[in-house]
């Protein structure tokens, strides 16, 4: 009897165990394709939140493609080319229980790692709760309580222009929290960067990779107190803050994101899938009715600025965050004369004395003056430009600072740069007519972007220029020849004047293609055979005459593309320190130019030059005086040097006129132009 | 075209000097919990380059997604301070003889303090002291010690 009830008691068990597995396991693999039915049914794989979610774009043969570049972005195997194997599979992982493979500590169930994912397909199909596999998601949970999204704003960190990577800006997101306790320095910002170790890295090698995308970009998140730090204290950029009218939902829905997008990787491209492309993601799936991404070639940072404003209502407040430089110059601009005369004598030599010792002045505002010192002290140190003796004056002059009272209204600035937004559109065409000792011209031209030395300055670093791939072509009415002008594969100037805070040296680097006039010699030896021939054969000498007619009416000269790369370094000097507009700005610099061109005996030439810059900024109009002289006498070759003298009047930031008129050997011309950028 | 264009600009940009971004995390967590520093190395490395003055690196921040957020709350509060302090030792000092500014409110708010006023005022009297050994941990042991029995800001400081 016992051993009866003990076998049906272990077959009951044996049958109640098997029932409740294969009923439970049943009804999971039953609700999946239930499940997934429902999202064929609704082709869910084709709505555009899931194609943003998973990045996907279109090839040029209509097929969809990933951006995300790492395996571990996607579900399904086919994942990354296959938005609806992707989402099928998604249903799949998120309703089945899995466990992490041993040693892995890293692992997430899908669930976890991909929040939002779920949370849109649970919304789109209707899916309880408990038809979703249990899952200990804690770890995101905490990493989301400590972010607490509400509001998100995007941070422009100024052109620098002394880092190539920097030359066209930086963009980065930032994350506002809903705490009304954490001060915003605290809270966290996004950036968006190619993952270089820059220990085992030299810059050569990086700007290949960066440029071929070789490098998997990846989102990381700092306190935005690190990225201030960076960029305002230690490289002197500006950040502008442009607050994003988002709601807390949109957010909050962007924020799971970016948890996700924490086991993506996308190859970076410096010029088109930057930092602020993919912000644009980010944005779109905060809000996906905009449509940010699909429009230029490039992505500059400073453009996509624009991009924001140009929705209404998305941007509802702009912050400007000054860099100690930009701090410096403000309160050396809001400095009376004594005031900025003993400024002058203490930074000299670090005389501090001369402040501390000083009989109390009503003129001069002491902690005032202390304030901008210590600033200027820590910005040379910064900047390299501090002997070590200076550390042990700074530190005498805080503690006489601690104990002086505020004297002065630290705000009410104004802005040392301009918000990139109010800036003229990167790319340009010019179109030009001209007349030249070489006969006249109708000329056009192109560039990708930036910005020329005869644009307005505002939203860009004054009396700078960054031409990345432009170019100019020319149609001569006599030779009936296309010619190519010039073309700048990277043209930038940079002039920052030099002044007691630093040495900054500006320079200018060039590479491409110029143009130069070559005189003839196949001209001046078919002349002499003709004058021969004229004594030698007098039965022919019609037609000798004739011949000779031809070619002294023929061209002597030549007009020439030469591929081009020349660089100068020097000094630019202007009245920085003082109130109001910067009128004018002087430039001498000296380096070196290459020129290459088959015609030139020794085809490659390498020579010396100098060149001087004279700028008049009369905001609507400006002025541009250049001379360059390169001594290619060290050759042999004549010298050649190129003087030009351009005026411009800004009808609109976007339409331009300018005047302009050039000198090179052999050559001369005055051109009129219209400049349209966008 | 874009390859194209990609190589001339590069031929450009070989000579001047370049800030690569890098953004290893090593083990950094989750939150602000990014700092489970005891073991973090690269957070260290950064504490110290910026102690020294050169150009920091990312080289910490918080992983999205990928990495453990294992942290306890007081741990936590006190790496971050340590952090801040390291990061902006420098700016601390010259508004701590100020006696205001954004990052020693900042400060004030990770110390647990909500009045920042009586905050500046103290620190400017007690400059002197507060930064007599010129070091980060040595700034940020007196000032702990300062909100924590200083009867000036014992009232509106929270530890």
């Amino acid at each position: 009897m016992l051993t009866r009830l003990r076998s049906f008691f272990i077959i009951f068990f044996l049958f109640s165990l098997f029932g409740t597995f294969s009923s439970a396991y049943a009804t999971d693999t039953k609700k999946i394709l239930e499940y997934q039915k429902l999202a064929e049914v609704k082709k869910l794989w084709e709505e555009r939140y899931w194609i943003l979610l998973l990045h996907y774009s279109k090839t040029t043969f209509g097929n969809w493609v990933s951006e995300a570049d790492s395996s571990s972005f996607f579900l399904s195997k086919e994942g990354r080319n296959n938005p609806k194997s992707e989402l099928l599979s998604a249903i799949e992982a998120f309703m089945t229980p899995a466990s992490p493979p041993s040693g892995d500590e890293n692992w997430m169930h899908p669930s976890c790692k991909f929040p939002e994912r779920k949370r849109w397909i649970q919304e789109k199909l209707s899916i309880p709760d408990q038809d979703f596999t249990e899952v200990d998601c804690s770890r995101f949970e905490k990493w989301f309580a400590t972010l607490n999204p509400k509001g998100a704003k995007i941070i422009f960190a100024s052109y620098y222009m002394n880092a190539p990577a920097s030359i066209f800006g930086h963009t980065l997101l930032k994350l506002d929290s809903g705490d009304p306790n954490r001060k915003e320095i605290l809270e966290y910002s996004v950036n968006y960067a190619a993952n270089a170790d820059p220990e085992s890295t030299n810059a050569i090698v990086y700007s290949i990779l960066g440029l071929f995308g070789g490098y998997p970009g990846t989102f990381s998140l700092f306190p935005y107190y690190v990225k201030i730090a960076e960029y305002n204290d230690i490289e002197s950029r500006d950040l502008w803050e442009y607050e994003l009218d988002l709601k807390e939902e949109e957010v909050k829905r962007m924020t799971r994101h970016l948890w996700e997008l924490g086991a993506a990787t996308f190859d970076y491209y410096f010029l088109d899938e930057n930092c602020s492309y993919h912000l644009f993601s980010l944005i779109e799936v905060a809000r996906p009715s905009l449509y940010l991404r699909d429009k230029a070639p490039f992505v500059i940072p400073g453009d996509t600025v624009k991009k924001y404003l140009e929705q209404a209502g998305l941007v509802k407040e702009i912050k400007y965050r000054p860099s100690l430089h930009s701090k410096i110059i403000q309160k050396l601009r809001k400095m009376n004369e004594e005031e900025r005369d003993l400024y002058e004598n203490v930074m000299k030599n670090a005389n501090i004395s001369l402040l501390t010792n000083k009989e109390p002045d009503p003129k001069i505002r002491t902690s005032f003056l202390s304030d901008t010192i210590l600033d200027s002290f820590r910005y040379k140190k910064a900047e390299g430009n501090s002997p070590k003796e200076w550390d042990q004056t700074y530190k005498q002059l805080l503690l006489f600072r601690s104990k002086l009272p505020t004297d002065y209204d630290d705000s009410g600035y104004s802005p040392i740069t301009q918000s990139p937004h109010i800036g003229h559109g990167s790319s340009a065409l010019y179109n030009e007519v001209g007349t030249s000792n070489l006969g006249n011209f109708l000329g056009f031209g192109y560039r990708a972007a930036v910005h020329d030395l005869l644009n307005t300055d505002q939203g860009y670093i004054p009396n700078s220029s960054v031409d990345y791939f432009s170019l100019k072509a020319r149609y001569y009415q006599d030779s009936k020849k296309l010619h190519l002008e010039e073309f700048h594969i990277i043209r930038m100037l940079s002039l920052t004047p030099y002044n007691s805070l630093g040495r900054s040296v500006s320079y200018f680097v060039d590479s491409g293609a110029d143009s130069s006039v070559y005189e003839k010699n196949r001209n001046k030896e078919d002349r002499k055979l003709l004058e021969w021939q004229a004594l030698l054969r007098p039965e022919d000498l019609s037609y000798t005459l004739y011949r000779l007619d031809e070619i002294s009416r023929s061209e002597k000269y030549e007009r020439v593309t030469n591929a081009n790369l020349e660089t100068t370094f020097g000094y630019s000097f202007q009245d920085e320190f003082s109130e109001g507009p910067k009128r004018f700005l002087f430039s001498a610099q000296a380096g070196a130019k290459v020129r290459y061109n088959g015609k030139y005996d020794t085809n490659a030439i390498v020579a010396p030059q100098i060149a001087t810059y004279w700028i008049a900024n009369f905001d609507i109009f400006k002025a541009v005086l250049s001379l360059h002289y390169y001594t290619f006498s060290v050759y042999g070759i004549p010298d050649d040097y190129k003087a030009q003298l351009g005026f411009r009047y800004a009808i609109h930031a976007n339409h331009e006129l300018r005047l302009e008129a050039k000198a090179q050997r052999n050559y001369n011309e005055a051109s009129f132009s219209y400049v349209y950028q966008f | 075209m874009k390859r194209i264009l990609s190589v001339s600009l590069f031929l450009a940009l070989v000579a001047s000097p370049f800030y690569v971004a890098s953004a290893k995390h090593g083990a950094a967590g989750c939150g602000l919990g990014s700092v489970v520093i005891t073991e973090n190395k690269k957070v260290h490395q950064v504490i110290a380059a910026t102690v020294n003055g050169t150009v920091l690196n990312q080289s910490f921040g918080i992983s999205t997604g990928t990495l453990n957020c294992e942290t306890s709350g007081f741990t936590q509060k006190q790496v971050e301070q340590q952090i801040f302090v390291h990061m902006n030792f420098q700016s601390l000092e010259q508004e701590f003889a100020k006696g205001s500014g954004e990052k020693m409110e900042a400060f004030a708010s990770l110390m647990g303090c909500s009045d920042t006023g009586t905050f500046g005022k103290v620190g400017k009297e007690k400059f002197s002291a507060l930064f007599d050994q010129n070091t980060p941990d040595s700034f940020l042991e007196k000032m702990r010690f300062e909100v924590a029995n200083n009867s000036a800001l014992v009232g509106s400081c929270k530890i």
